[in-house]
């Protein structure tokens, strides 16, 4: 009986936190934020090698996916993303580099989830043409899912001009 | 002894379940969708009435809160988002209608946060003459804070040609 008490003392104070009490406090930010720098940053570094593994890695796998182009175009799940590997796996399409600028990244209190605003310069080349994003504004949400982070919401927009 | 024992087993066996375990429940979601959307609402809703405490109470109330319109302004921080107020509260400004079309609304796997896309009608006057954002792209971050949802990122953006 007495040991029996001991574990169930033990068993009840001695609990790890679940992902949904892990609060800002015991979260290592720092890292934390260097893993979702680099998450944001395969979204477009992956394309000057066309590593498409890394990019799907990046994004999440599945319907509920959203990401907002400038233009009119709205992709509606992982699938629709995968359906543009024709364009970029084309040899014709020649990514030059991309900067991220402003970044501000902040995490949930629960530090499962993470979202961002920064200034994006993609520069990239159709045909020998420049086929570019400048002054873009990106924000997206993302998850922590399996230890890695993935994006599961993204908004590109240019400043409209009224 | 035994007394001990049984009160270390209801404890560890009978835990109150977390708001973040609670509402990953099917019919939680459900409940907490609508209140999510009702924030949502309130960030454009509130203007008809010009009931501004109801507009701050969904937006979060820090620095770290991050508004992109779809012009080039870029409002950083709650002092700032408040700095628009002399405009909404002036006799000139006089929201008419609004319609939110395609809300999409997902939740994070601990349920304390949600993010959103729709497509936005925001139908105002300025002195009489419209000022209006038809068709834009609106998504979002909400956090669960206090029980309460409140936006802490949000984006406005018209399709460029």
């Amino acid at each position: 009986m007495k040991n029996l008490t001991i574990i169930l003392a033990l068993l009840y104070f001695c609990q790890p936190p679940s992902s949904g009490q892990n609060t800002n406090n015991t979260l290592d930010i720092q890292s934390e934020t260097k893993l979702v720098e680099n998450a944001i940053n395969n979204v477009f570094g992956w394309a000057v090698k066309k590593d498409f593994n890394l990019f799907f890695q990046t994004i999440a796998n599945d319907s509920n996916f959203i990401s907002v182009t400038p233009y009119k175009r709205v992709k509606f799940g992982f699938n629709e993303v995968r359906k543009d590997s024709a364009f970029w796996g084309s040899p014709y399409f020649k990514a030059i580099r991309h900067e991220v600028r402003e970044l501000k990244i902040q995490f949930s209190r629960s530090g499962d989830v993470a979202w961002f605003y920064c200034v994006l310069d993609d520069i990239n080349e159709w045909k020998g043409q420049p086929a570019n994003w400048e002054n873009t504004r990106w924000t997206g949400v993302l998850e922590k899912r399996n230890s890695s982070w993935v994006i599961v919401q993204q908004h590109f927009s240019f400043a409209s001009a009224y | 002894m035994k007394n001990l024992t049984i009160i270390f087993a209801l404890l560890y066996f009978y835990q109150p379940i977390s708001s973040s375990q609670a509402t990953n429940d099917p019919s939680n979601i459900q409940s907490e969708k609508k209140l999510v959307e009702k924030a949502i609402h309130n960030c454009i809703g509130w203007a008809k009435n010009k009931d501004i405490n109801l507009l701050y109470s969904v937006i979060a109330n820090d620095t770290s809160f991050i508004e992109i319109h779809p012009n080039n302004r870029v409002v950083k921080g709650f002092e700032e988002f408040k700095k628009a107020e002399d405009f909404w509260m002036n006799p000139d400004f006089k929201a008419i209608r609004y319609e939110i079309k395609d809300l999409d609304i997902n939740f994070s796997k601990t349920s304390n946060v949600a993010w959103f896309y729709c497509v936005l009608d925001d139908i105002n006057e300025w002195k009489g003459q419209p000022a209006n954002w038809e068709n834009t792209r609106w998504t979002g971050v909400l956090e669960k804070r206090n029980g309460k949802w409140v936006v802490v990122q949000q984006h406005f953006s018209f399709a460029s040609e």
